[in-house]
């Protein structure tokens, strides 16, 4: 079961988490909301009205559409579906790496869910990720280097340790991806 | 930029086993290499392959030019000796020298004199920080301390080359520091490292990563 605990879900993150969900078939918001409570159930809950205004929006963008309006009245009776646009967005998100200093684990979690979920490969994305970590460890690497003292050293230090937890963390999850895998078919 | 490592092709099969699959990667003089990937994709056959210890089954690999599986045994004993320093993931001291003399060993081999070789083989010992173990035999030295005497006895010869199995997989981090610092330094006075690794934090002293999964190497692309 995933017994991941975060923070936020931001902006972004709603956009493409709507996205992954709505990939393969239309729903409707409320189908969205119970896939992600029961997909995601330690992750911040999403509220009905950040669902309704992020559909809206995509809708607005031309990243969804709508396909289907039942009968009654609220939000709930609009299906949406991905358009072309709204999928090659969520490939382009997907399998972008993080900036490596505000990577919240979270995130770096969510996409590789997300990728998994939509029944796409998260190894182009941990691979990317991987090289960005890497890369960011060497400037600080040639920086502690050239520290004039040993407080610039174990400052970098610390960062270089936390770097190098998330770059385990990342190469694990590699190892793990087709097990993973299984546990996400829907 | 000149060519230290040229694989082309690069192949060693165990069996059923691709070790090493089709390898196509240059290293020019100076480079700094990590070699990255779980355990059992093929790290340690790379350097083999480099260091001529393990004949390729197809393709091949040059190092300054030289095919050393075309060489007979003596003559690719002799390059190795003079242009390579290994590194090896289990040190493989010999047990009846003390650590000095281990040092000196590829020195001897090359038909130089234990007596005259003292003075050199303990400043080694110095740059690795053991210099008050140069008496000591492998069994009287931690694992840590026989790593060190294994790295002081590949710099020995003054090699072009040095290739290193998990140099620092015994080592505190902060004495990792000085030899990962120590390989860095011998790279900035153009001598080429490729050194396997493990630990993210070593592979960062390095200037570029090769990549190795079930004998595939690849390099990743800078971000
Ligand atoms: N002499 C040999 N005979 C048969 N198979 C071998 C031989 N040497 C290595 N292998 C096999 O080749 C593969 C690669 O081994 P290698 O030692 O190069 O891996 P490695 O990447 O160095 O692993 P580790 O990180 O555990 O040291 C493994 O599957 C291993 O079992
Ligand atoms: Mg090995």
């Amino acid at each position: 079961m995933l017994v991941y605990r975060c923070g936020i879900v931001g902006l972004m993150s709603t956009q493409q988490i709507l996205l992954s969900l709505l990939d393969g078939h239309p729903s409707y918001g409320y189908d969205l909301k119970r896939e992600y409570d029961e997909r995601f159930p330690n992750l911040k809950p999403l509220r009905f009205s950040q669902i309704y205004s992020t559909l809206s929006r995509l809708d607005r963008d031309g990243l969804v559409t709508l396909v289907g309006e039942s009968g009654g009245n609220g939000p709930d009776r609009k299906q949406y579906a991905i358009t072309e646009s709204g999928v090659s967005d969520l490939e382009t998100w997907l399998s972008a790496p993080l900036p490596v200093d505000e990577a919240p684990k979270g995130e770096l979690f969510l996409k590789v869910s997300l990728a998994l979920l939509s029944g796409r490969d998260a190894q182009p994305f941990l691979e990317a990720q991987r090289a960005r970590h890497m890369a960011r460890m060497r400037e600080v690497t040639s920086q502690k280097r050239n520290a004039d003292s040993e407080t610039e050293i174990v400052v970098c230090d610390f960062t270089l340790f936390h770097l190098e937890a998330d770059l385990s963390w990342i190469d694990h999850t590699t190892e793990r991806l087709s097990r993973l895998k299984v546990e996400f078919k829907r | 930029m000149s060519i230290s490592i040229r694989a082309i092709d690069l192949s060693c099969q165990f069996g059923q086993v691709h070790a090493v699959d089709r390898a196509n990667f240059t290293v020019s003089v100076g480079d700094f290499v990590a070699v990255e990937g779980p355990s059992g994709s093929g790290k340690s056959t790379l350097l083999n392959l480099i260091g001529g210890l393990e004949p390729p089954t197809g393709g091949r690999v040059e190092v300054a030019g030289t095919e050393l599986s075309t060489l007979d045994e003596r003559e690719r004993t002799t390059f190795r000796r003079r242009h390579i320093g290994m590194i090896f993931q289990l040190y493989d001291l010999l047990p009846t020298l003390n650590a000095w003399q281990n040092v000196a060993v590829p020195a001897l081999l090359d038909g130089g004199k234990l007596k005259d070789l003292q003075a050199s083989s303990t400043e080694l010992l110095k740059r690795v920080g053991l210099q008050d173990r140069a008496d000591h035999k492998p069994s009287e030295l931690s694992g840590g301390e026989q790593q060190r005497v294994a790295i002081a006895r590949a710099l020995m010869n003054d090699p072009q080359l040095i290739l290193a199995d998990e140099p620092t997989g015994a080592l505190d981090s902060v004495t990792g520091d000085d030899i990962l610092g120590l390989l860095q330094s011998l790279c900035e006075d153009g001598r080429t490292v490729v050194m396997v690794t493990h630990a993210a934090r070593a592979a960062a002293y390095a200037t570029r990563s090769l990549r190795m999964l079930d004998g595939a190497v690849t390099e990743p692309a800078a971000v």
